[in-house]
């Protein structure tokens, strides 16, 4: 090569190494990716939204999944808004909803070999009802179906058709996607779903927010290769790129996601997301205290060092690190078995059922709710429930207190005396089933045993393993026992239907309470919008339970969150758990 | 040659078989627990444990609707129940109202063999008929369903998978290594093969380690005695004397939290920095019990005849260890390790919990706590077959360091 041609190039190089270095100056600096880090108690659960029940499941795959609507940040608990869906309307006898998509929707597959070339594809109402229909189908085994059971027209025939056999159920399937599919599920054009219920349900939005309900596409679910529960293919803002089952989730954002905005900017506001499984509380208690997990739900051990009262130690608050606590919708209860014939209620027995009504009152009166509060709950884990529903709800006000959630020994011994038994004369032995037989469960049986002693009733606490606990309360055979019930949303009939005699018998209601009275009001009070009526059986139901006494209502419990100063923006809603779409991180150290 | 290997052979084949047949008595009978009911999940209803047990395998056949039954009569309600075969009524105080023979029955013979109480009126639509009516009874299965005059029931039917066929498909697939499942739908053979190496990854450097360290302080103790020997047994009577839960605790919150030495929780590329420190902490905890052990053997080896004579004619202690003691400790040694070996597939839980490495230690107690069968199966099944080629491998190590046992077999 030639000296001058050595020397051309050369100062061309020159030239176009200042040039991009003189470009470079004048760019912005690169914004550094904002990431957030969790760590759950649980091992990390896979994407199948038919496995949606439990809370590893529904936080993980709350980030790439969307259903039609879900509930509105910092709204109230019956606040709705559209995620799929962009407006909904309601036929006037409520009985017809049509859900209008945004067009602006579409899935996105991060998988090496996508399913779509552009890794895309438009979400058309099609998906929703395909997506429906593989809850109800019997094959799938999903967890979700009571969401939808009873509800929509033609959706339980379906359900029931597709259990005979494999070729019954394709066929089943064909006629729902096909023509006009079914009549209480089906998709009127690209963009809207037609539901049609079977009777009004005022709760049919909460239903569909929940996480069961969740919109994936069939090229996805029905993969001969891959699978859903480690592929996981959502139109939500975030994408799955970083998977160690049950270890670790590092979800990115989904690169041109929609265009949503809220008051802190385009959402969401965090390009990554990391999840892990740590399953030791000391372990996740020293993450948090180092900043490397954004929030913490102290454990039970090191509560007393973190928490200080109502808010955080002295070097926490220091740190900028702020408590958030929320009241969890559940009750926990001391269940009456209503079959049992020593406590319960008999068909044909008017006298002896009123004489152990009156025995099942002076227990609800022996029962040890202070020390209980004292020692279980450490006075704080929860807020005593005067009332059998949680205060969240809308039904709570104007409710009348339970009579019999109170410590009374003096009339609990009168009762007795009533009932027959006087100091606990001529009663057999109660027997209180314990879940485990750890000695903290031990210590709790002693405690509800030495209750009902000091009244005069003696009752053994029997140690059970899990399995035996199951099969004694699911099959009615287990006397007194604690339980709780946590609800699935927030409508007063999740937790009343508990006690419909329809639940009876091996499902959950527990009490196996059969009061006509109370049925007949419940099935009125589903249907309702809230309102006076819902309001009057409300209270008509709460007269019966009173009266009958299947459980007693013991607490509510409270949920605890530490959350560092740069996490912002988070709000505890019980019902949707981690919308991480909407945290804000400014400011990690 | 060829006898011995058939021999072993059908002594690992009766193993396997024998592992088989306890797995599936423990499952059958229930004593986990029952795996369908917990399957369904919390909302479930008979028909949903019905649908559980197909898929699990209890029942060949399910039809979730075989009987309709309306109850006419007083405001009250009786259950159902199924007891050796027959299908018994009773009232709610649990007395006994009636009782119909299935045997031998079809569904749609059923409206006649149930007697009820005067007043009372049952109607029967048998949507399948034709069917033996025993299945009823099947699809049961230790539950009851109620019956009440306010709503219509639907009583399952059920076809059992014969106890035998059962066993010998679950055998079959153990002995093919088929292990299934796990509860969540993963392929039980990958999880132990991707878990078992996190597993190793962990144990194997920690095992090796501790084994080296403890063997050469053991030696010291026997070369040098006095001080250090003293010191060195106050030192793993100490260890020994600490919890291992204490040692985690401990050193992950003074090495990992406080002195931020090693990333306290994790397991992602560079795995090796997340090894470390439970490394480290196997070791501390392990020393002292391992010392203990090979100070004892070298200690007892120490004293024997051969070694005094070796010293008088003229060794030096170093050659007389290294020359006779050493040679001579090898059978404690093998046995000690070899036996180890199928532990530490199973890792350390303590430490795969603490530190978040997904092993198989931390996995097979989730399994057992979760009654996940298949899991439980195949761990079970191969932890047996571990210990049985670490037996066979202890037999060779033997024959190759004693040549006594060499001459003899």
């Amino acid at each position: 090569m030639r000296r001058g041609s050595r020397r051309l190039i050369l100062a061309a190089a020159l030239f176009l190494a200042t040039s991009a270095a003189a470009v470079r100056c004048q760019e912005a600096p690169a914004r550094e990716p904002s990431y957030a880090s969790f760590a759950l108690a649980q091992e990390l659960a896979d994407f199948d939204p038919l496995e949606a029940w439990s809370t590893p499941h529904q936080v993980l795959q709350r980030q790439v999944y969307e259903g039609l609507v879900e509930y509105r940040y910092h709204g109230g608990p019956n606040d709705f808004v559209g995620l799929l869906a962009e407006s909904w309307a309601v036929s006037e006898d409520g009985l017809e909803w049509r859900f209008r998509l945004r067009p602006d929707l579409s899935f996105y597959d991060p998988h090496p070999e996508p399913l779509w070339p552009s890794r895309r594809r438009p979400v058309v109402a099609l998906d929703v009802v395909e997506s429906l229909l593989r809850i109800a189908d019997p094959r799938n085994g999903a967890e979700g179906w009571f969401v939808l059971e009873g509800l929509f027209e033609g959706l339980d025939e379906f359900r029931d058709r597709a259990a005979a056999g494999e070729e019954e159920a394709e066929a089943a399937l064909r006629a729902a996607l096909g023509g006009e599919g079914l009549p209480g599920l089906r998709a009127a054009d690209d963009r809207t779903v037609v539901l049609r219920l079977t009777r009004p349900a005022p709760d049919l939005l909460m239903r569909l927010a929940s996480p069961y309900c969740v919109v994936t596409p069939r090229q996805a679910f029905l993969h001969p290769e891959r699978s859903l529960r480690d592929h996981p293919v959502g139109s939500g803002p975030y994408y799955l790129a970083e998977w160690l089952p049950r270890s670790r989730a590092v979800f990115r954002r989904v690169p041109g996601w929609r265009e949503v905005e809220d008051e802190h900017g385009p959402v969401p506001h965090i390009d990554e997301l990391r999840f892990q499984a740590v399953l030791e509380g000391s372990t996740r208690t020293l993450l948090f205290e180092q900043g490397e997990i954004d929030r913490l739900p102290p454990v039970q051990d090191s509560f007393a060092r973190l928490i200080d009262g109502d808010r955080p130690n002295e070097e926490l608050r220091e740190r900028g690190v702020r408590l958030l606590v929320t009241e969890t919708p559940d009750l926990s209860m001391l269940v009456l078995n209503l079959d049992d014939f020593v406590i319960g209620h008999l068909p044909g027995d008017p006298e002896g059922n009123e004489r152990r009504r009156l025995l099942r009152q002076a227990i609800a009166l022996s029962f040890p709710y202070e020390r209980w509060h004292r020692v279980i709950r450490n006075g704080t884990w929860a807020s005593p429930a005067r009332r059998y529903l949680p205060p969240q709800l809308a039904e709570i006000d104007g409710l009348p207190e339970s009579a019999w959630r109170r410590h009374d020994p003096a009339r609990a011994r009168q009762l007795l005396a009533e009932a027959g038994y006087p100091g606990g004369e001529g009663l057999t032995e109660l027997r209180l089933e314990l879940y485990g037989s750890d000695q903290a469960t031990l210590d709790l049986g002693e405690m509800m045993v030495d209750g009902l002693a000091k009244v005069g009733i003696r009752c053994r606490a029997v140690p059970n393993s899990a399995a035996e606990y199951s099969a004694k309360t699911r099959g009615g055979r287990a006397q007194l026992y604690l339980w709780s019930w946590a609800l699935d949303w927030p409508d007063a009939a999740n937790l009343l239907e508990i006690f419909h005699s329809d639940n009876a018998g091996g499902g959950i209601n527990r009490s196996n309470l059969n009061a006509p009275d109370f049925d007949q009001a419940f099935e009125e009070f589903r249907g309702l919008p809230p309102g006076p009526r819902r309001q009057e059986l409300a209270a008509e139901m709460v007269r019966v339970l009173d009266q009958e006494l299947p459980i007693v209502p013991i607490d509510h419990r409270r949920g605890y969150m530490l959350v560092h100063p740069w996490l912002k923006n988070v709000e505890v809603n019980p019902f949707d758990l981690f919308p991480c779409k909407s945290f804000v991180v400014e400011g990690r150290e | 040659m060829i006898r011995l290997a058939l021999r072993k052979l059908l002594s690992a084949l009766s193993l396997a078989v024998g592992v088989s047949l306890l797995l599936f008595l423990l499952f059958d009978s229930g004593l986990l627990g029952d795996p369908a009911v917990r399957e369904a999940g919390k909302h479930a209803d008979a028909e949903a444990i019905g649908q559980a047990r197909q898929r699990l395998g209890q029942f060949s056949s399910y039809r979730p609707a075989a009987l309709e039954l309306r109850l006419r009569g007083p405001a009250a309600r009786f259950t159902l129940e199924a007891e050796g075969g027959d299908l018994l009524l009773r009232d709610v105080r649990g007395e006994a109202l009636g009782r119909a023979g299935l045997a031998g029955r079809r569904m749609e013979e059923l409206p006649e063999l149930l007697p009820l109480p005067t007043g009372w009126s049952l109607e029967m639509t048998a949507t399948e008929p034709g069917l033996p009516a025993a299945g009823l009874a099947v699809a049961l299965r230790g539950g009851r369903a109620v019956l009440a005059s306010h709503r219509p029931l639907a009583l399952g039917w059920a076809e059992a998978a014969p106890a035998w066929r059962h066993f010998a498909a679950q055998t079959g697939a153990l002995l093919r290594f088929d292990f299934g499942e796990t509860r969540d739908g993963r392929p039980v053979a990958q999880e132990l093969w991707t878990r078992g190496r996190r597993s190793l990854a962990l144990a194997l450097p920690a095992f090796l380690l501790t084994t080296l360290l403890a063997l050469a302080a053991a030696l010291l103790c026997v070369a040098r005695g006095g001080w250090l020997d003293r010191s060195l047994a106050w030192i793993s009577v100490a260890a020994m004397s600490v919890s291992s839960l204490v040692w985690v605790m401990l050193l992950q919150r003074w090495l990992g939290g406080g002195l931020g030495w090693f990333p306290v929780h994790g397991w992602q590329a560079p795995y090796l920095s997340y090894l470390v420190l439970p490394v480290l902490i196997w070791v501390v905890a392990g020393f002292g019990p391992e010392l203990r052990f090979y100070r004892g053997a070298a200690f007892e080896e120490a004293g024997r005849p051969y070694l005094r004579t070796a010293r008088a004619k003229g060794l030096s202690p170093r050659t007389a260890l290294r020359r006779h003691l050493l040679p001579n400790l090898m059978l404690p040694l093998l046995t000690q390790v070899v036996v180890s070996l199928p532990f530490l597939m199973l890792g350390s839980l303590l430490l795969e919990r603490f530190f978040g490495i997904p092993g198989l230690g931390d996995w097979t107690v989730r399994a057992v706590l979760d009654n996940d069968q298949q899991v439980i199966r195949a761990t079970t099944f191969l932890f047996a077959l571990l210990y049985l080629a670490a037996q066979w491998l202890t037999d060779l190590a033997y024959a190759w360091a004693d040549p006594r046992i060499r001459r003899a077999s």
